[in-house]
């Protein structure tokens, strides 16, 4: 009893596009009016560029992506990298990089899985969840490092930085080889259906045999993960663990993803629109630069062209209920 | 005299018509049932009367005067309430905030709202509906049926001249029914219009004075209810012959009287049961009914590992079973199909795939990965042989209709081939055809060799499809009968405490 899919003429398929890669769409919009306005823009350099700038973003945006999609948010991550990544420097003299890197991810992924059992096994609300311990871990890297930053990080570490392979930045390989991987999980691996089923509607997945718990403390665990893992490339970037990273990340994070067409309530949304959310936002940053816009300027046209994008989207699913 | 009257009213949703040139008069002092097969136009026919939908055509008469409903709140000036089928209360909200919300400053004196105006006002009201809910209560807290019936105190407490019940009955028990009868016909003697939709076509005969039949948007018959049979109804509702038939079951009774148990709990004790013992063959169909607050959805619950028991044992297939959580249910062989299946079943966002195979990830994966044609395919099947009705089976959930959800629901346990299914109130809400086509898939499903628990308040229902009845009250197994040899009134009887045997 499956019927056809009905013929689509050159015009639906257009307003298909438009309705379903509008976001695509103001990438290229965008692109192309950079490349007009600036001969810097596209050029090899720039774009390599843009996508370094972007890594960091796009690791914490994944995690984030996971949490919104159980239908959580988590504003915590910032400080989570702030903190592993103190953690992490401090220790890199005393045993080694590797060990030091190590501790420094599963410290993030402790402060993550604490998070997911406050959500997960007490049931209390994400928001206010990661809020306490945004301001908890943040506090925490304040005592830990004492408020200065600790450059004792040894040489050779700022490859995972800075290097390249071959023409490719070390960074910009490391986030689309997350992004990657976590697409396909995602797409095909059980547990991401789990999280697009928790986050659609939590109740069904329980009666479905979903360990809902199990499922979120997961994801806000893997948002820790990644968020220590973002931080260690800033660590190797900048050659120091800075206490007052990251204060932005959250916001960049949840912009990113909310533009790239996941939707907040949950369960709905593609990880492919969130890479296109991150290079959007990472282009509009690029592009304010290349413009010369004075850095007071920059954040109000971000947080326009983000508003914009939002009313964008919320309109489209309006369209598509329709 | 007329009250209302719509002529000739058209609307059309995008690849629907659902509703073309048709007409339709209410006179007061009347009960004027809406009948019609799911998706005939019903719903869509009461929203555009109470301004929640506008139409593309037509025009509608309040008393004999043209009038244009504007939105919900004009709707209700005019003196036209909707009960909606679905409950729409604010879940955080108390009762009484709920009955008046809307109309606070009715109790309003020099700026401030008197809650102990509004909480007497709706005391009163509740009183004169023999309706037994604290007005202080939260509505989440409420079941589906008190919903319901804080829904009518709402509607009548606008004192309109025309109401709108859309399926009232869906989630009320017989004694529940009977109030709501009473109020109607108090309605009825004080010279206002109701407007009666309901699926449960002996109601359409014990309250309604005239029918209106819709199929496919327009007006097939219409007249008074003492004119036509229920046959007659059926077939003008379905346009085909439909006889709505049980299952021959005296010839099975013997086999199933000797097979094994699949399920069997022994003096199990939880919240809201008391010492249950109660087993189920392999191959049956056992029903359980009782009031609200009987405990039969607390018994479903348990037997799903939804909610722990307190003592007790509960054996499946002769060996014991600890139930902690669904999963574990799922594990040995239990499906749940439950009667909220918006709220409790359904992702309305994800694929009719992604439904139907949510269950079964372990199985379908290959090295802990899905095969995503793999899993299509044998989605398909399933689509196919339950004669689910999609645009595709990547089609959003949400876009099928009432009956193919429920059916989806359905699939998703035939999936992991189950030895036992749970359903709840099975066929609530929907039309008679998709009726006997449930029914028709439990049989096949029982044919199979699959266990089958029913819990209903519908004992027309269970009387029809089951080998055995068991009604609960007050949290315990007070009768057990067999299908076949039972009347209706003495099923009723013990679900009101009645003592048998």
């Amino acid at each position: 009893m499956v019927s056809n899919d009905t013929k689509k003429g050159p015009m639906n398929t257009l307003m298909y596009l438009i309705k379903n890669a509008g976001i695509l769409l103001a990438l290229i919009g965008l692109g192309v009016f950079l490349s007009i306005v600036s001969d810097v823009f596209l050029t090899v350099s720039n774009i390599t560029n843009i996508f370094r700038q972007v890594s960091s973003n796009l690791i914490l945006s994944i995690g984030t992506a996971l949490v919104i999609l159980t239908g959580g948010i988590d504003v915590s991550i910032g400080a989570i990298m702030a903190f592993s990544s103190a953690v992490a420097a401090s220790l890199m003299m005393k045993i080694g990089c590797v060990l030091a890197s190590i501790i420094g991810l599963l410290t993030g992924a402790a402060l993550g899985a604490l998070n997911g059992m406050a959500v997960g096994l007490l049931g209390l609300e994400p928001f206010v969840v990661t809020l306490s311990s945004m301001a908890a871990v943040r506090a925490m890297t304040f005592i830990y490092t004492k408020g200065y930053p600790i450059s004792t990080v040894p040489e050779g570490y700022n490859v995972l930085g800075s290097g390249y392979l071959g023409p490719f930045p070390i960074p910009t390989i490391l986030s689309l080889g997350l992004f990657v991987v976590m697409f396909l999980i995602l797409r095909y691996k059980p547990f991401g259906r789990r999280i697009y089923a928790t986050g659609d509607n939590e109740i069904a997945a329980i009666h479905s045999g979903i360990n809902v718990k199990a499922v979120k403390i997961a994801v806000y665990t893997l948002n820790g993960l990644f968020s220590a893992f973002a931080g260690l490339i800033l660590v190797a970037r900048l050659n120091s663990a800075i206490p007052t990273i990251g204060s932005d990340a959250p916001f960049d994070a949840i912009a990113a993803v909310v533009m790239g067409g996941i939707s907040l309530s949950g369960g709905r949304g593609s990880l492919l629109g969130t890479l296109v959310g991150v290079l959007l936002l990472g282009t509009i940053n690029n592009g304010l630069n290349l413009l010369r816009i004075h850095a007071f300027w920059q954040g109000f046209v971000r947080g326009v062209v983000i508003f914009v994008a939002i009313v964008i989207d919320r309109f489209r699913a309006v369209s598509r209920r329709k | 005299m007329i009250l209302l009257e719509v002529r000739n009213i058209s609307k059309s949703f995008p690849g629907v018509r659902a509703l073309d040139k048709m007409s339709i008069a209410i006179k007061s002092s009347e009960v004027h049932a809406l009948v019609g097969a799911n998706g005939a136009g019903k719903s869509t026919l009461v929203n555009i009367i109470a301004g929640i939908l506008k139409p593309d055509e037509g025009e509608s008469f309040l008393r004999g005067k043209r009038v244009h409903i504007q939105n919900p709140a004009h709707a209700r000036r005019l003196g036209i309430s909707l009960v909606p089928q679905i409950p729409s209360l604010c879940e955080n909200m108390t009762v009484m905030e709920n009955i008046f919300l809307g109309e606070e400053k009715r109790f309003v004196h020099r700026g401030f709202l008197n809650w102990q105006e509004l909480f007497n006002e709706c005391q009163r009201l509740l009183e004169i509906l023999d309706i037994h809910v604290d007005p202080k209560a939260k509505v989440r807290d409420l079941s589906a049926s008190e919903n319901q019936l804080v829904e009518i105190a709402r509607a009548l407490s606008f004192e309109s001249s025309i109401f709108i019940l859309d399926e009232p009955t869906a989630t009320l028990t017989s004694v529940e029914k009977e109030k709501l009868f009473n109020i109607i016909k108090k309605l009825k003697a004080q010279g206002r219009g109701i407007i009666y939709i309901s699926h449960r076509l002996e109601e359409v005969f014990e309250i309604a004075d005239s029918y209106t039949v819709l199929r496919d948007g327009k007006v097939v018959s219409t007249g008074e209810v003492s004119s036509i049979t229920k046959d007659e109804l059926v077939r003008m509702i379905t346009g085909e012959e439909v006889s709505l038939a049980g299952v021959k079951r005296e010839a099975k009774d013997k086999d199933i009287e000797n097979a094994e148990k699949i399920l069997e709990l022994k003096n199990v004790t939880a919240d809201g049961l008391h010492d249950i013992s109660f087993f189920v063959r392999k191959g049956e169909m056992l029903g359980i009914t009782g009031l609200v607050g009987s405990g039969k959805s607390e018994l479903a619950k348990v037997v799903f590992g939804l909610s722990r028991i307190r003592s007790g044992e509960v054996l499946f297939n002769g060996k014991p079973l600890t139930l902690k959580t669904p999963k574990q249910a799922l594990k040995v062989g239990m499906g749940f199909v439950p009667a909220d299946r918006l709220k409790r079943s359904l992702f309305l966002h994800r694929s009719v795939v992604e439904n139907v195979s949510i269950a079964s990830l372990q199985d379908i994966a290959k090295f802990g990965w899905l095969p995503l044609r793999g899993e299509k395919a044998k989605c398909t099947s399933m689509i196919k042989q339950l004669s689910i009705v999609t645009h595709s089976p990547s089609s959003p959930v949400m876009f099928l209709s009432g009956g193919n959800q429920q059916k989806v629901s359905v699939a998703r346990w035939l999936m992991r081939s189950p030895k036992l299914l749970i359903f709840e109130e099975p066929t609530q809400g929907v039309d008679v055809k998709a009726k006997q086509n449930i029914w028709d898939i439990m049989e096949n499903l029982r044919e199979k060799g699959i266990s089958i628990l029913i819990t209903s308040s519908d004992v027309d229902e269970l009387l029809m499809v089951c080998d055995r009845i068991l009604v609960m009250f007050d949290g315990r197994i007070v009768a057990e009968f067999k299908g076949n040899e039972v009347s209706k009134e003495s099923i009723v009887g013990a679900t009101m405490g009645r003592r048998i045997k």
